[in-house]
């Protein structure tokens, strides 16, 4: 049997009724779904194990997740664009180990500017990321952090200084961008990293 | 949160008096009493005797943050010697009377001790069982035991999750960890104790440690606050993280050759710093 590659999970997450471009944009999407795309190596599956023991609580939006995401083709950050504008949100978690090559992407398409990752444990400068939003928390870094800009309304995660993690509107649903790792943090039981796992899911 | 050190760090010859004013000029807002350890505060100390203790740590302008005792490593609730037991169960239940004396709600205890003859889990089952009886006292007392991680001296209890696990089993809400900071040594690292027994901790003791350092000999991993290995920024953000706001009790080693009473001024202002979070 050919196991399913990323590319097919995301075409077929990409074809669910909530997200088909056949829908009519004004008509209100029929079930609340999440959809996890997780790419098939060791981090992204954690990362995914960990946003997944949080969907028996269930959802208020139709979200796709991307944990640990290593970046996408242009044509496929645009299906995801329109999925945005359509009323999904899309969940983006920035890998801190693969090649930056992907957030110009995210800049061109998504409208904010990735910056160079920090790296936070080796030289022990930074250890937490401060949550600001669903509450003001700590959870663990992961090695490196990935900063974004954004306006200050947006931002719900700081580190150095820097802002980690924002989230936005896009049409009828909106981007999240984890500058930190956050699925790892709920699989090691990190109860606020579970709360704003829950959170993100009530968007 | 609020400063103390142990009575144990006056200097050698210092009045029970002179030690109080020392504190209070360095800007300690407590003090640390250690049953056992100095002349003033013995098992033969009786409580008119503890009164007079108390009106004196008042009239210092102090508070008692937590009794300890330095006499577990003798005395342990985990020794096979009934008579060493029972005498363990004895000064924890004074430590307990002192401390309402002094009107605070915390004691300090090393509960088991590992050893070549004493194996790891008849440890284990003993001090449950003391424990679960010691919490019935507690919990009456409205004092907390905290049981300290001497996880190098005590061979026992080694990692967080094992800590957290022991307190499970003993299942009394008026016992838990009384977590050093500087006893993790190269086993760990002292914020992920924090997160991971924070519900659990009673008082938090500070000092630094020298990871690197071999425990051999006279060779102490011991150090000031700021001079060794612990990762003082993360220790602050993870109090913070598990909303501890208690006493910070600085457990120092007495290291100056020179002017003894530097050290705790240094002392002090190393943990308004960590305190402040300015690091």
């Amino acid at each position: 049997m050919r196991m399913q590659t990323r590319r097919d999970v995301l075409r077929q997450a990409l074809a669910l009724p909530f997200l088909a471009r056949r829908q009519s944009q004004s008509a209100p999407p029929s079930e609340q779904r999440v959809e996890i795309v997780a790419d098939s190596d060791l981090l992204s599956e954690e990362s995914a194990h960990g946003f997944r023991s949080l969907l028996k609580d269930g959802c208020a939006r139709n979200i796709l997740i991307f944990p640990a995401a290593r970046p996408v083709s242009r044509s496929r950050a645009s299906e995801l664009r329109d999925c945005a504008v359509r009323g999904a949100w899309i969940i983006w978690e920035s890998a801190p180990y693969y090649p930056r090559y992907g957030e110009p992407m995210l800049e061109r398409l998504f409208g904010r500017k990735v910056l160079p990752p920090i790296p936070t444990s080796p030289d022990r400068l930074v250890s937490y990321v401060r949550y600001c939003w669903p509450r003001d928390i700590l959870i663990r870094s992961f090695l490196t952090v990935t900063p974004i800009e954004c306006p200050p309304a947006e931002v719900i995660a700081t580190c150095c200084g820097k802002t980690v993690g924002a989230r936005w509107q896009l049409g009828r649903g909106g981007i999240v961008f984890l500058g930190a790792m956050l699925g790892p943090q709920i699989q090691a039981e990190d109860p606020h990293a579970r709360e704003v796992g829950l959170g993100l899911l009530r968007l | 949160m609020k400063k103390s050190i142990g009575d144990n760090i006056f200097p050698d010859g210092m009045s029970f008096e002179d030690g109080l004013i020392l504190l209070k000029r360095a800007g300690f807002d407590g003090v640390e009493l250690w049953l056992g350890e100095r002349p003033w505060f013995q098992m033969s100390t009786n409580d008119s005797q503890l009164r007079e203790l108390k009106r004196k740590i008042q009239d210092a302008g102090l508070e008692v943050s937590d009794i300890a005792n330095s006499l577990d490593w003798e005395e342990n609730i985990s020794s096979r010697d009934p008579a060493k037991r029972q005498a363990a169960f004895r000064h924890i239940e004074r430590q307990i009377e002192a401390a309402q004396i002094f009107g605070c709600d915390a004691i300090l205890v090393v509960a088991g001790v590992v050893t070549s003859d004493t194996p790891y889990n008849e440890v284990y089952n003993r001090c449950l069982d003391s424990l679960k009886k010691l919490g019935e006292t507690a919990a009456k007392a409205h004092v907390k035991i905290g049981a300290e991680n001497c996880c190098s001296e005590q061979k026992f209890l080694l990692s967080p999750r094992e800590f957290d696990r022991f307190l499970a089993d003993v299942d009394n809400p008026w016992v838990g960890i009384h977590l050093d900071v500087g006893n993790i040594h190269d086993t760990g690292f002292a914020e992920q104790w924090i997160e991971i027994t924070g519900p659990r901790i009673t008082r938090i003791h500070v000092k630094d440690v020298q990871k690197q350092r071999g425990r051999c000999g006279k060779q102490s991993v011991y150090t000031n606050i700021f001079l060794g290995d612990n990762n003082w920024r993360a220790i602050r953000d993870a109090l913070t993280k598990v909303g501890y706001s208690g006493w910070l009790i600085a457990e120092m080693e007495a290291r100056y050759r020179y002017a003894p009473d530097q050290q705790v001024y240094d002392t002090s202002a190393a943990m308004t710093r960590v305190i402040s979070g300015n690091l």
